[in-house]
């Protein structure tokens, strides 16, 4: 049996689907007991596509940079 | 966030501010580009004026009041272009006959497709501002895996950290943005 902790950073993981065949199995098995981890493991599923529809985007670092000398210039 | 209590820090705007403004601008002007030269615009004028910041306002609030001016200006700067004030008086630009009602084209409120689009907007925009709440090293790592989509070799290799580390910040970092969203949008 996992510890919480460690099952709740596999769940983390496997919302990037990349947590291993060993490390899944164990989840699930956690899951099976755990409530608290269950709820958890909900929300967390939620983030996820919560991230997907929203559609955030960022600058690149490098177009941060030129924007951070800019405003350095004109201190 | 800004921490201060309502002073201006321009050499923390980047950090603090950029994505925030910048997924303001793109949704009204639909365009990367137009939207990066916005947020120049934006601190440069900030720069220029920051001397009429008078504390009333959070610096985050005050930029946006400056951006939302920039979002204007660019608008109208469109649309004095020569040849655009062309004036066609056609009820309805996606059909040759001019005599279709008004009426007949006024968007259906109860449709899903446009408050979805409206709603994904705000969503976007409450998720920005509470990554911008976490510490600047989860940060970096749940933008880069998460936004940016890298692959998790590559930012160990950037940030020169192993995969377990970066596990264990990517999940900090999940966690406080469910309970801040929890706050600040809608029960998750």
């Amino acid at each position: 049996m996992i510890s919480c902790d460690e099952a709740s950073v596999i769940c983390s993981k496997t919302q990037y689907k990349e947590a291993g065949l060993w490390e899944k199995l164990r989840l699930k098995l956690h899951l099976l007991f755990c409530r608290t981890c269950s709820v958890f493991s909900k929300k967390n599923k939620q983030l996820t596509s919560l991230m997907g529809k929203a559609n955030i985007r960022v600058m690149s670092d490098s177009e941060k940079e030129v924007l951070k000398q800019t405003i350095e210039k004109l201190l | 966030m800004a921490k201060s209590n309502n002073t201006l820090q321009p050499n923390t705007w980047v950090e603090a501010h950029a994505d925030y403004l910048f997924n303001y601008a793109i949704v009204r002007v639909s365009d990367e580009e137009i939207a990066k030269d916005l947020i120049q615009d934006t601190f440069i004028a900030g720069l220029k004026s920051a001397k009429n910041f008078k504390g009333q306002a959070t610096e985050r609030t005050w930029l946006i009041a400056i951006l939302k001016r920039k979002i204007i200006d660019h608008y109208r700067k469109i649309n004095s272009k020569k040849g655009k004030a062309e004036v066609r008086i056609q009820y309805n630009p996606n059909s040759d006959s001019d005599g279709n009602w008004l009426e007949e084209q006024v968007a259906d409120p109860g449709s899903i497709v446009e408050n979805d689009a409206l709603e994904n907007e705000e969503l976007g925009l409450a998720i920005q501002m509470c990554i911008d709440q976490l510490p600047l090293n989860q940060r970096k790592v749940f933008t880069m895996k998460t936004v940016r989509g890298l692959s998790t070799e590559d930012i160990c290799k950037e940030l020169n950290i192993n995969p377990s580390n970066l596990w264990v910040m990517i999940h900090r970092a999940r966690t406080a943005l469910m309970g801040c969203l929890n706050q600040n949008w809608f029960t998750l």
